[in-house]
């Protein structure tokens, strides 16, 4: 089972990225540019730390982990190289899904953590999963878990702790979701302490608290835009979304869509005013971009969901 | 201390005026009123510390051989200014100067609902800012606005939230090509000439 899987993993990576071109796939992910306003030397370089976390994911953490990659790691990793301010190399190379050779940045230290910690959150939040969820998810997680518990070790072995700093917040998620807590901010607190964590680990003093300001925003957003994107699902399904209960349903939601908006937006206003204290690189355009444009578009295109029959 | 040039980002060949541009831009950037509530406060006022002694620091140097810009620069606001002067609100905003978030949302939410005025509300914004939580933070910022929306400082706090006047010089959204009066006239007068040639 394990070596079919395996298997799948190395060449089916391929057709999943055929899929994804041809809008079948959708990667996950609410943080990303707005690649229209972005100047073209930030779109070069937005692509090799896309495609550098990619690769170094396969070759440090798991061959599997490429097909979970998402745009939110990619701008904790941008955040990261931002403000550690280590040196990086780009270099062309072919991948399976781009036969055209292409920037793609070489693994360093930003990279691979990033990659671990992402092994390592995927391994918590399947864990979670087979306990909270039922029927077929529940089916293909479990089958899936041998890889994950492989990434979180590798990952562990990487960066020892990194286990911990996941598990804790992870933990007192689930058990607010259990006890279908009504503060929006309380719950997605939990998630933005998962990510403020990520972002600032192993690093010290001003730059700490810079990047863990930053993580906790982006956290919270992505919670947030989730629980929002969610809204009609799990009020079909009956399952637990803060926005739903704290509002009293989707209309309730919908009526004060425009709160809703602003507070995403703020933690955007709040993300760059964050990065002012530490912003002088090649990586400014890239954050204030997103945390402008690209958070703008995330939140509308959350916010303008239409109710799927 | 770094050198004054490289703080203000400009060169030392630069005039008085691009520094002063600089400068002003930079004290916008960092303005404590920007970050009122923000967990970063602190940082942001020492940055503001750094950006003007360098503007002092070169506008002295300046004066000695030509003549220099006044260096005055923009001095912090964060303190909080409370209108009941005493009382246990007064000892809120001090705990809350002193960055003890914990103390001053417990003893906020000791005070009971029939004695909870703007100021309060305002108050309780700053703890839930402090917290990261913004969505409650707005909730309380918006309510002290409503009862009490004569008062400039809940009205700037509520709308610096959402401002990006940090994000550098990737905010396109204003237009650089603005016609001003000489330009104008200018176009007026060609347009003018070349009407006369073409009779």
């Amino acid at each position: 089972m394990f070596f079919i899987l395996n298997f799948v993993a190395k060449y089916g990576y391929i057709w999943y990225n055929i899929l994804i071109k041809n809008g079948v796939v959708c990667l996950f992910g609410y943080i990303r540019p707005d690649m229209g306003e972005l100047k073209t030397k930030h779109v070069g370089l937005y692509r090799s730390v896309y495609c550098g976390i990619c690769r170094c994911s396969g070759k440090h953490i798991s061959r599997f982990s490429r097909f979970l990659l998402n745009y939110d790691f990619v701008f904790l990793a941008v955040v990261r190289l931002a403000l550690t301010g280590e040196k990086y190399v780009i270099k062309p190379r072919r991948c399976m899904a781009n036969l055209k050779k292409r920037g793609v940045m070489e693994p360093n230290e930003a990279l691979k953590f990033t990659s671990a910690a992402f092994g390592a959150l995927a391994y918590f939040k399947a864990l979670d999963d087979i306990y909270d969820e039922k029927g077929f998810k529940r089916f293909y997680t479990r089958a899936f878990l041998p890889f994950f518990r492989r990434m979180a070790k590798k990952a562990e072995k990487m960066y020892p702790g990194i286990g911990d700093t996941v598990k804790e917040p992870l933990g007192r998620l689930s058990k607010l979701e259990k006890e279908k807590c009504s503060v929006p901010d309380e719950v997605a607190d939990c998630f933005a302490v998962l990510t403020a964590n990520v972002a600032s680990f192993g690093m010290e003093g001003a730059t700490a608290r810079v990047a863990k300001d930053i993580g906790y925003h982006i956290g919270r957003f992505v919670y947030l835009a989730d629980a929002l994107d969610d809204r009609y699902k799990d009020q079909k399904t009956q399952s637990y979304n803060p926005l739903n209960l704290s509002f009293g349903g989707t209309e309730g939601v919908d009526q004060n869509i425009s709160f809703l908006r602003r507070t995403l937006l703020d933690s955007g206003a709040a993300i760059s005013r964050s990065y002012a204290l530490a912003d002088g690189n090649s990586f400014d355009g890239i954050i204030y971009n997103i945390a402008g444009y690209g958070i703008e578009a995330a939140a509308e295109k959350v916010i303008n969901k239409e109710n799927s029959k | 201390m770094r050198d004054p040039y490289q703080v203000l980002g400009v060169n030392p060949n630069a005039t008085d005026d691009e520094v002063k541009k600089a400068y002003r831009e930079l004290a916008k950037k960092y303005h404590p009123d920007t970050y009122v509530g923000n967990p970063l406060a602190d940082l942001a006022a020492e940055k503001m510390k750094e950006i003007n002694e360098a503007y002092d620091t070169i506008t002295k140097q300046r004066a000695s051989g030509n003549r220099g810009g006044g260096g005055n620069g923009y001095s912090g606001s964060n303190t909080y200014t409370s209108n009941s002067s005493g009382g246990t609100l007064y000892r809120v905003r001090e705990l809350l100067s002193a960055n003890r978030v914990a103390e001053a949302e417990t003893i906020l939410s000791r005070i009971p609902n029939t004695e909870r005025n703007a100021e309060w509300y305002f108050l309780m914004g700053h703890v839930m800012a402090r917290k990261n939580w913004l969505g409650e933070a707005r909730k309380y910022f918006e309510q002290a606005c409503k009862m009490d929306p004569y008062n400039a400082e809940y009205r700037n706090t509520l709308n610096n939230m959402a401002s990006h006047s940090a994000a550098g010089g990737y905010n396109t959204s204003a237009s650089n090509d603005d016609c001003g009066g000489c330009d104008l006239c200018t176009g007026l007068l060609c347009a003018n000439l070349l009407c006369n040639c073409c009779r």
